[in-house]
């Protein structure tokens, strides 16, 4: 409980304590500001048959019977949400796993989706594919969170404001006369490196209704070095598989071994990528030592039954002038 | 039984109600999920948190019924939470579990008591505690304490009393 507090009234007899050196003077300019500041009677509502203390009492009072009837002070009513149709193949509290791809720059790398009501919620690398052996890099961990990104596309949109599919089919329409009637003059693709075998049909289902079109292949990081290099030294292009086994000093020059990027063949896998199964941190280069194999691809060096017969195309900015 | 809690959707309610019950008007709310597509929206009673891990699979094949948990559901026109599922609460049982276990048989019998017990049978099924001072077979009827601590030894049940018991 608030205790209140009152300077105890001046005695009227005996010794008179002075609290402050206007109390001492007593003069009219003190009393004056004495009573502006502290008014006497001031806790007191006057004119009111209520004081103000009363008036606070009443008032809590009243606030803690209106709470008695607060429904809001129970938690709140939640939802058991079950599907309307069952999700295919699905069990409850069962996971369920689908072999699946992430596409990447010269290839692929092999993963299984472990999926909860038709939800995927984790990717890790597919262990029966010889390619990986179950291994996978952080961008392929990471990758599972671009399934959620808020910022995804849901909707269609036109200059930013949200559109129609009709009227995104209609657009559409529209530059396919305007292109087919010019053979496809004016009309460039900026797309990123990758050996997608359904991109490279749909390139080529273009080329042919609109072959005025200019395609355009560009990556921040080709590396143009060592295509150079290869070429320069066998002659023409063709995928490196360096087979590192057994040697007892190893040097790479201008480039190292970690360099070797993820999804071109299995071989970077088996030093670059890393699955908390089979290879942990550190573990790389004790494994190299004892002699296992180190491939490694040139330009196109993704997995070559995807690559395997296909003509060196113009696939990059700079010869695509 | 599965060790997962399952709210069945809307499509295994319709396998049956398509034919039994079909005009039921307790059951428009399922007719509707099913012509609109929408969810039937069951209102979350028994909220076990993420931080605690529950095994349904555990309990009610060793002989928890389902009464335990939920209180008498067969008597309720409207499904309340009948037990506080505090951890204080899951405790008391997990220490003392001889007062709650049941024949395997009877877990879904919300209307079981210890009384409907034969022990001549129970005794030849179940066996008895080994410092039972006496011949269970021979009684007239079996306490709680009793088919438990029979269920308990029996089962050889031995229920998780430290923290990662639940919370892994």
């Amino acid at each position: 409980m608030k205790r209140v507090f009152h300077h105890p009234p001046a005695p009227t007899t005996g010794k008179h304590y002075w609290r402050g050196l206007g109390d001492y003077s007593n003069s009219p300019e003190f009393r004056q500001w004495l009573e502006r500041e502290f008014p006497a009677g001031a806790a007191e509502l006057k004119g009111d048959e209520w004081s103000r203390r009363d008036f606070l009492k009443l008032m809590s009072a009243s606030m803690a019977l209106a709470g008695v009837g607060l429904t809001s002070c129970r938690r709140p009513e939640l939802h058991l949400v079950p599907f309307t149709k069952n999700v295919e193949w699905t069990i409850p509290g069962k996971f369920l796993y689908y072999a699946t791809a992430m596409p990447r720059r010269n290839g692929a790398i092999p993963l299984i989706a472990t999926t909860v009501d038709g939800r995927p919620i984790k990717l890790d690398g597919n262990p029966l594919h010889p390619a990986t052996g179950g291994a996978t890099d952080t961008f392929t961990q990471a990758s599972i969170l671009d399934l959620y990104d808020p910022t995804r596309s849901k909707r269609f949109v036109r200059n930013g404001k949200t559109s129609k599919r009709e009227d995104f089919e209609a657009y559409v329409g529209e530059l396919r006369n305007k292109l087919s009637s010019s053979h496809g003059d004016g009309l460039a693709f900026l797309v990123q490196e990758t050996n997608s075998p359904t991109r490279e049909r749909l390139r080529g289902e273009l080329e042919k209704n609109l072959p005025g079109m200019r395609w355009c292949v560009y990556e921040p990081l080709l590396d143009q070095e060592m295509s150079s290099a290869v070429e320069a030294a066998f002659g023409r292009w063709c995928a490196r598989d360096s087979q590192i086994r057994s040697r007892r000093y190893r040097s790479c020059i201008g480039q190292r071994f970690s360099r070797l990027r993820p999804g071109r063949s299995r071989v970077s896998a088996r030093i670059y990528l890393s699955s908390p199964r089979q290879y942990t941190q550190g573990q790389h280069e004790p494994a190299l030592r004892r002699g296992k194999s180190v491939h490694a691809h040139g330009r196109d060096g993704g997995p070559s039954a995807t690559l395997s017969g296909q003509p060196d195309r113009c696939d990059n900015a700079s010869s695509c002038s | 039984m599965a060790a997962h809690s399952n709210v069945p959707n809307t499509q295994t309610c319709m396998n049956c109600h398509t034919q039994v019950q079909k005009d039921n008007p307790k059951l428009e709310p399922v007719r509707a999920s099913w012509n609109t597509g929408n969810p039937v929206e069951w209102v979350w009673i028994y909220r076990t948190v993420d931080y605690v891990y529950y095994n349904h699979a555990a309990h009610v094949n060793r002989g928890i019924s389902c009464f335990s948990c939920h209180g008498p559901v067969n008597h309720m026109s409207t499904v309340y939470l009948a037990k506080p599922h505090s951890m204080a609460w899951c405790l008391e049982c997990h220490r003392h579990p001889e007062n709650f276990l049941r024949p395997e048989d009877q877990v879904f019998n919300l209307d079981w008591k210890p009384d409907d017990v034969k022990p001549a049978e129970f005794v030849a099924k179940y066996g008895q505690p080994q410092d039972a001072g006496e011949d269970f077979s021979k009684k007239q009827k079996l306490s709680q304490a009793e088919i438990g601590q029979t269920l308990k030894e029996h089962w050889n049940i031995n229920p998780p009393t430290n923290c990662q018991g639940c919370h892994r």
